[in-house]
């Protein structure tokens, strides 16, 4: 992968077959996992990783959360999912394994690696700064080892995505 | 009968607002350069005001990030929210 060179206004990334259809099918299980809070705004999933993406908003008032999270939740998860789409769309659009994100495209990028990053990271457990680092120190064989790895090269992209954004 | 007059409620309405804020918590998943982004992008706020509040973040656990009244402030908790960033709401 080579990321992110800016061309004009937008910015481009080099992705091999594999990675593109690594980060389509982990933009296409993001949108899968917000889907059901589109439609059913009263419906919580006990799902660590849905709670990280939908947050208490009011920390010592459950009640006001809950009301909260009623009025915005559905649009949350719509924009969570549109954004995935248009990272899938923009894997598919690419040409010659170059993908074009045009500048109205950049926040539904950095959002979705940022929304894979915390969904990997409740997966892994990920609590506090010492969890990732223990997490980057296993050993090869260790089951979690793959997804560490997906998650530390989410966060790579991201950061090459900011810093060429940043610059421009 | 009802016993409360419109006149009063109409008091009510208009008493003082009350300040919110909004929190942005610390977390071990989000980069600080996209924190710092967030901040520049969604408040418009300066490079050194963002990064001085994403290091408040960092070190200190938390940073005020906005405040103001609460309808605006679930504005921006929600954003925030949108952007992956842990944010809650609390008054001043």
């Amino acid at each position: 992968m080579e990321a992110f060179r800016r061309r004009g206004t937008a910015f481009l990334a080099r992705m091999t077959p594999s990675e593109s259809t690594l980060l389509g099918t982990l933009a296409g299980e993001l949108a899968e996992l917000v889907q059901p809070l589109r439609s059913q705004d009263d419906e919580w999933l006990p799902d660590p990783a849905i709670q990280r993406l939908f947050p208490d908003t009011y920390r010592d008032d459950a009640e006001a959360s809950t009301e909260f999270r009623h009025f915005t939740q559905a649009d949350q998860a719509t924009n969570k999912a549109e954004a995935a789409q248009a990272v899938i769309a923009d894997i598919q659009n690419a040409d010659g394994g170059w993908v074009t994100v045009t500048p109205d495209h950049v926040t539904a990028w950095l959002t979705t690696l940022t929304n894979l990053r915390l969904v990997l990271a409740a997966r892994l457990g990920i609590v506090n700064e010492d969890d990732a680092s223990r997490l980057a120190k296993l050993p090869r064989h260790d089951p979690r080892a793959t997804t560490v790895a997906v998650f530390d090269w989410c966060g790579w992209m991201l950061q090459l995505l900011v810093d060429a954004v940043a610059a421009a | 009968m009802p016993l409360a007059s419109p006149l009063i409620e109409e008091h009510i309405d208009i008493a003082p607002l009350t300040p919110w804020v909004t929190v942005v918590w610390n977390d071990p998943v989000n980069l600080m350069t996209y924190v710092t982004y967030v901040f520049m992008t969604y408040f418009g706020y300066p490079r050194e005001k963002a990064e001085h509040l994403m290091m408040t973040v960092h070190l200190q656990g938390r940073a005020i990030v906005s405040e103001g009244g609460r309808e605006t402030m679930e504005l921006d908790a929600a954003a925030m929210q949108g952007y992956g960033l842990w944010a809650t709401l609390e008054q001043a």
